[in-house]
C-alpha cells in the first residue's frame, strides 16, 4: 500500500504569500495546510465561504465555489482508473450480468458457482465507487449482457437507480431484501431461478 | 515586533445587531491575544452555530466554525492533534448547553488544556429570539407568547458538577474584567469555562443593559443605579483551590455563590483547581510519547509513500489458522 497526502502544503511553501485554503483550482482541489501550521490562517466553515474560507452570501462567489467543488468529482472521474471503482468477477463474455455493491458478494459468488451447474453462466460487478461512477465500464459489460440482474440489500434498487441516471440502462431483474438481515446465496438462488423462468420482475430474498 | 490589536482584526463585514453584547466579547477576546503576545498561527478560535458562531470570522487566527453545539468535540479534536495550538472556543448558551449540554459535561471531565467561552444572552437570537436553555422559568422575552416554562439550567454549577478546573463569570461590557478573565482562563492549566452574561438588544428585552446596570433601582441617597453585577475579589471571595483538602469546601462555596442571580450577581472567578491531572498529562502517562510527537506532525509514509509503521504483527496476532 502506498500513502499519498495529495495537495499537501508545508511552512515553507505558504512562506511570504496570502495563503487561500480554498482557493479555485482546474482541478477543484485547493491544496491544504495542516491548522497552527506557522505563517499562515485560514478559517473554516459549514457555511458557504470565500476562498479564505470566511462565510459569504453573495451570489457570485456561491456559484463559483460550488463548481469549484463540483469539478473535484471531474478529478476524481479523471484520476481514479474505472477498474478501481469495481470489482469484476467471472468471465467476461458471460450472457447474464449481476450488478451490486457491499454486502450481498458472499452470496452471489457462492451462489454463481451453483447456478453455473444449472447452466446459468453470469459475471458480476461489484461497484465499490457509486460516485463517480465507472460509467464506460458499466455501459461496456451491461452493453454485452442478455440478462441484466441487480442484487441490492435496500428497497428500491438504489445502486440501479444511479446506474439508470448516469447511463439510461434499466437493469431487467430486480433481486432485493430489506429485512435488515444478510443475502443468503440458497434463498438469492432461488429467485434467480424463478425470476429467469417467469420473466423479468422484482423478486424477494 | 509586538503584536497589536489590529493583527488580530480581519476585514470580514460584520453583520451583529447594533449594540450585540458580542461585540464586547471579541475586542475583549483581540485585547487578550494582544496581552498574551500570541501569535495568530498559534491560535484556534472554534465556534458553534448562532449568533457567537461568526466570532472566528472576525478574527485573525486560525478559525473553525462547527456545528451547533458541536464546538467542543472539534476543538478536543485539533487540541488532542497538535497540543502546541492555544484553542479558545466560542459557545453560545443554546447551542452550549441545550443541544450541546453533553459534550459541555464531558469537556468538564476531561479537563483539556482549552478555554471555553458561552455568549450568554438568554435566547436564540439568530432564530428570533426563542427561549434559551439559561432564561429562568418565568421570565418572558419580546419574542415569546407566554412566560418562560422551564426553569434555566445554571451553567456554574453545571460545570462545578462536569468538572471544569476554572469557572469563571464576566459581562460583555466590562471589557477590561472580561479581558482580563479570558487571559486567566487561558493560562489556566486544564479546562477553563468563562461565562459572558450578555445582552441581546433585538431579542432580550429583560436582562438589558439598563437590567445588569440596575437603572430600575435607584439608590434614595446618592441617586445613582445600583448595578447588579459585583466582582467576587471585591467582596473577598477566594476559588482558588491550593490544597486537595481545600477542593470540597471551596466548590460548596463555588456553588453558593453560583445561585446568586437577580439583584446581586457576581462575576469574577467562582472556582480555580490546577492540582488535577490535564487530559494530556493522562494520554502521556500511556502513550509515551505524547505530546513530544503531535499527532498532527506525525510523519506517517516515506519518500516512497511506503507507511512508515506496519500493523502486520498485529494482524497476524489476530489471524484464526486451521
Amino acid at each position: 500500500m502506498k500513502i499519498e497526502r495529495g495537495e499537501l502544503l508545508t511552512e515553507a511553501d505558504v512562506a511570504g504569500k496570502n495563503y487561500r485554503r480554498f482557493e479555485f483550482t482546474d482541478s477543484g482541489i485547493s491544496p491544504r495546510l495542516p491548522i497552527g501550521t506557522p505563517g499562515a490562517v485560514f478559517w473554516n466553515t459549514g457555511d458557504e465561504h470565500n476562498e479564505l474560507g470566511h462565510v459569504t452570501e453573495e451570489s457570485m462567489m456561491r456559484t463559483r465555489m460550488h463548481e469549484n467543488r463540483m469539478r473535484k468529482l471531474e478529478t476524481a472521474d479523471r484520476e481514479i482508473q474505472e477498474k478501481e471503482r469495481v470489482n469484476f468477477f467471472g468471465d467476461e463474455d458471460a450472457p447474464m450480468t449481476i450488478v451490486s455493491w457491499g454486502s450481498p458478494k458472499g452470496a452471489i459468488l457462492e451462489a454463481m458457482e451453483m447456478l453455473l451447474k444449472d447452466g446459468f453462466r453470469m459475471n458480476f460487478v461489484q461497484v465499490r465507487i457509486p460516485h463517480p461512477l465507472p460509467k464506460k465500464y458499466i455501459e461496456r459489460i451491461l452493453g454485452n449482457a442478455s440478462k441484466k440482474i441487480a442484487v441490492e440489500g435496500n428497497y428500491s434498487g438504489q445502486l440501479a437507480g444511479i446506474i439508470r441516471e448516469e447511463t439510461g440502462i434499466l437493469m431487467d431483474y430486480f433481486i432485493l431484501k430489506w429485512n435488515g438481515r444478510p443475502m443468503q446465496w440458497k434463498k438469492f438462488m432461488k429467485h434467480c431461478s424463478i425470476s429467469f423462468k417467469t420473466g423479468p420482475k422484482q423478486g424477494r430474498c | 515586533m509586538a503584536l497589536k490589536l489590529s493583527d488580530y482584526r480581519t476585514q470580514v463585514f460584520n453583520d451583529w445587531c447594533p449594540g450585540c453584547g458580542n461585540f464586547g466579547i471579541l475586542t475583549s477576546l483581540q485585547m487578550a491575544l494582544v496581552d498574551l503576545a500570541l501569535e495568530p498561527s498559534r491560535v484556534v478560535i472554534v465556534s458553534g452555530i448562532g449568533c457567537h458562531g461568526k466570532t472566528p470570522h472576525f478574527v485573525n487566527a486560525y478559525g473553525v466554525h462547527t456545528l451547533h453545539g458541536r464546538a467542543l468535540p472539534f476543538a478536543i479534536g485539533i487540541k488532542l492533534a497538535n497540543p502546541e495550538l492555544e484553542v479558545i472556543v466560542h459557545g453560545g448558551d443554546g447551542d452550549g448547553l441545550g443541544i450541546g449540554a453533553g459534550h459541555f459535561v464531558n469537556t468538564g471531565r476531561r479537563n483539556l488544556d482549552m478555554t471555553y467561552i458561552i455568549h450568554d444572552n438568554g435566547v436564540y437570537g439568530l432564530t428570533k429570539g426563542q427561549a434559551s436553555p439559561t432564561l429562568k422559568l418565568g421570565v418572558k422575552t419580546k419574542a415569546m407568547l407566554k412566560p418562560n416554562i422551564n426553569e434555566g439550567v445554571n451553567p456554574i454549577a453545571l460545570a462545578l458538577a462536569a468538572g471544569f478546573t476554572f469557572i469563571a463569570r464576566s459581562y460583555c461590557y466590562d471589557v477590561g474584567h472580561l479581558k482580563e478573565t479570558i487571559k486567566m482562563a487561558v493560562k489556566h492549566k486544564g479546562m477553563a469555562l468563562v461565562i459572558v452574561q450578555q445582552w441581546c438588544p433585538t431579542y432580550n428585552d429583560i436582562n438589558t443593559k439598563g437590567w445588569y446596570n440596575g437603572e430600575d433601582r435607584i439608590d434614595p441617597v446618592s441617586g445613582k443605579p445600583i448595578p447588579r453585577l459585583y466582582k467576587l475579589e471585591e467582596s473577598g471571595y477566594d476559588g482558588v483551590v491550593r490544597k486537595p483538602e481545600e477542593v470540597i469546601p471551596k466548590t460548596v462555596a463555588a456553588l453558593t455563590r453560583a445561585f446568586e442571580w437577580g439583584d446581586k450577581i457576581p462575576i469574577g472567578v467562582f472556582y480555580q483547581n490546577e492540582l488535577l491531572s490535564t487530559y494530556q498529562e493522562r494520554i502521556s502517562q500511556r502513550i509515551t510519547t505524547y505530546p513530544g510527537t503531535p499527532p498532527a506532525k506525525e510523519i506517517i509514509a516515506d519518500n516512497m509513500g511506503e507507511p512508515v509503521t506496519s500493523i502486520k504483527k498485529m494482524l497476524d496476532e489476530l489471524k484464526v489458522t486451521g
